[in-house]
């Protein structure tokens, strides 16, 4: 279980200016429950999961206040119960699949896979076993021994998504991490992953989108608006839909007269 | 086609310049301690000697001179480079305020020249007792190396996405599994660069070595100084045969690290295409 409480990130640059990207952002995400985040570019999406797998903690603002360009962390956030929001990426049980950058340029396919492993401790041979399962479930078994930089971009984010799946966290975070598979692999691979994920006992996960279609199977549904759209001056809008059963948040965020939905409802 | 010709016309001189030292030296190695062989002298067959060499490999001060100046310039080569690449790695990760003073102070630090800084370092060794030993020209070495490659390498780590810390971090590592498994096979020429460096500098230096160090202690280059061209009638053959000998240990040394930094940076290169 995932309790987001009372979030609030604010942006300060060089010259001073500051930027609200959410305030006040509050929802829980029940075991087995899926949350999709739509958005326009840099209203805040990447940076809430930053918060959620501790890139971003209220310790890393103290140290780095001197300098003028900071993020600034207010509010809690719980992982089944425990108070998490002091603690490192390292100690959180969170999973997170980047736009870029998840993958080690100088380790091959499969040093990149056994890494989390290896830092875990996981034994020689059952990491083998584990790296080859995955590997067959994401059709990268070829690219194994190859190096990183000698993939394609989608293979690429296939081995980052497998990374994921073998770390084995309580929340999986996904940042646009289908985009660069064509329309009928990113389909069938974000069907199995996720639905993979969500059937494990007290898993949830959390996937940002720029397709209003994956909101469509979300329990959750989170809508940043950024300042222009929704006229409020500082500051994005944020605005959430809940529902008990998949769907029920989809047909909520339909019905709601948020400008900005309908645009996104009508283009589908 | 006139270009290159203007080019070979700028280059020649330059190459021939830079040679000349060089060649001097080979010759003078190879002909006898006379006083008409000072400077250039036309050197012809019958008059060839291997004397110098001889004479040289002899002398039982010269090895210990050799012995002396591998072990300042390894350890000295060693403890700048993880120095300068621990604490770039910890000012870049963890103290990013400090940076920007740390720079002021170390480009102090590297504008002055060892002959300025020799004296503050005697009164630190001899107040811990260190005046005369390896260790204390070891350290000496250190800090005089240190700022330059502290630079080379901050610069090596600002350039180093912090990402990959945070997805490392992710993947369960802690600070120093994270600085050897990821950030260090990607700085990886600038540590050989900075381990090069401050090898060849500790292996020429004169200054340092002939202040603080004593008559065992004393590396080649300082040695060379003080047992062959400060005596009353200098012996040029001995001298080029010695120092033809130091340059090319050099040479190998750096050509060898050279070759590896070349191979590293084309494999960088190529992945960013």
């Amino acid at each position: 279980m995932l309790y987001v409480k009372n979030v609030s990130v604010t942006r300060y640059d060089d010259s001073g200016k500051s930027r609200k990207l959410f305030s006040g952002l509050d929802f829980s995400l029940n075991d087995g429950q899926l949350a999709v985040v739509l958005g326009d570019s840099g209203s805040g999406k990447t940076t809430l999961l930053d918060c959620i797998a501790g890139f971003i903690r209220p310790s890393t603002i103290s140290s780095n206040k001197i300098l003028k360009s900071y993020t600034e962390f207010i509010g809690n956030i719980f992982i089944d119960e425990q108070d998490v929001t002091l603690l490192e990426p390292r100690h959180r049980e969170v999973g997170m699949v980047m736009q870029k950058f998840t993958l080690y340029p100088h380790m091959s396919v499969k040093g990149n896979l056994e890494f989390p492993l290896k830092m875990r401790k996981v034994p020689k041979e059952l990491r083998e076993i584990k790296i080859l399962e995955v590997a067959k479930k994401l059709k990268i078994e070829d690219e194994i021994h190859k190096r990183v930089e000698t993939i394609s971009g989608g293979q690429a984010q296939r081995v980052a998504i497998g990374k994921l799946i073998l770390r084995e966290p309580k929340v999986a975070l996904f940042d646009e991490a289908f985009s660069n598979l064509d329309a009928p692999l990113r389909k069938e691979l974000r069907n199995n992953v996720i639905n993979d994920f969500l059937k494990k006992d007290k898993n949830c996960v959390i996937f940002v989108s720029h397709e209003v279609k994956d909101a469509m199977m979300a329990n959750i549904i989170i809508v940043f608006i950024s300042p222009e759209k929704s006229q409020s001056g500082n500051g994005t809008k944020h605005e959430i839909f809940t529902g008990n059963s998949p769907g029920e948040a989809w047909e909520a965020m339909r019905k709601s007269n948020v400008i900005e939905i309908n645009e996104y409802v009508n283009t589908i | 086609m006139r270009n290159k010709n203007i080019k070979s016309f700028i280059l020649i001189p330059l190459v021939v310049f830079n040679l000349i030292p060089f060649i001097w030296l080979c010759i003078g190695s190879f002909l006898p301690n006379t006083y008409s062989d000072r400077g250039i002298s036309i050197p012809t067959f019958d008059r060839l000697t291997f004397n110098n060499y001889f004479e040289l490999s002899n002398n039982l001060s010269f090895f210990i001179y050799l012995k002396n100046t591998i072990i300042v310039s390894f350890f000295s080569s060693f403890f700048v480079t993880s120095a300068s690449t621990l604490s770039a790695y910890g000012l870049t990760r963890f103290f990013k305020r400090y940076i920007s003073i740390s720079e002021i102070f170390v480009i102090f630090g590297y504008l002055l020249s060892p002959i300025i800084l020799v004296f503050p370092y005697a009164v630190i060794l001899k107040y811990l007792g260190l005046m005369g030993s390896l260790f204390g020209l070891i350290l000496a070495n250190t800090a005089f190396c240190f700022p330059f490659s502290f630079f080379l390498m901050l610069r090596y780590m600002q350039n180093i996405s912090e990402k990959y810390d945070q997805s490392a971090s992710m993947d369960g590592a802690t600070w120093w599994q994270t600085l050897i498994y990821i950030i260090l096979p990607r700085a990886l020429p600038g540590v050989v660069a900075v381990s090069i460096f401050s090898f060849i500098l500790a292996w020429n230096d004169v200054a340092l070595s002939k202040i603080l160090a004593n008559q065992d202690t004393m590396t080649l280059a300082a040695g060379v100084k003080e047992k062959i061209l400060d005596i009353e009638q200098t012996q040029y053959g001995l001298f080029a045969a010695a120092s033809i000998l130091v340059t090319l240990i050099a040479i190998l040394v750096f050509g060898f690290m050279q070759f590896w930094i070349d191979e590293r940076l084309k494999k960088e290169s190529s992945s960013h295409i």
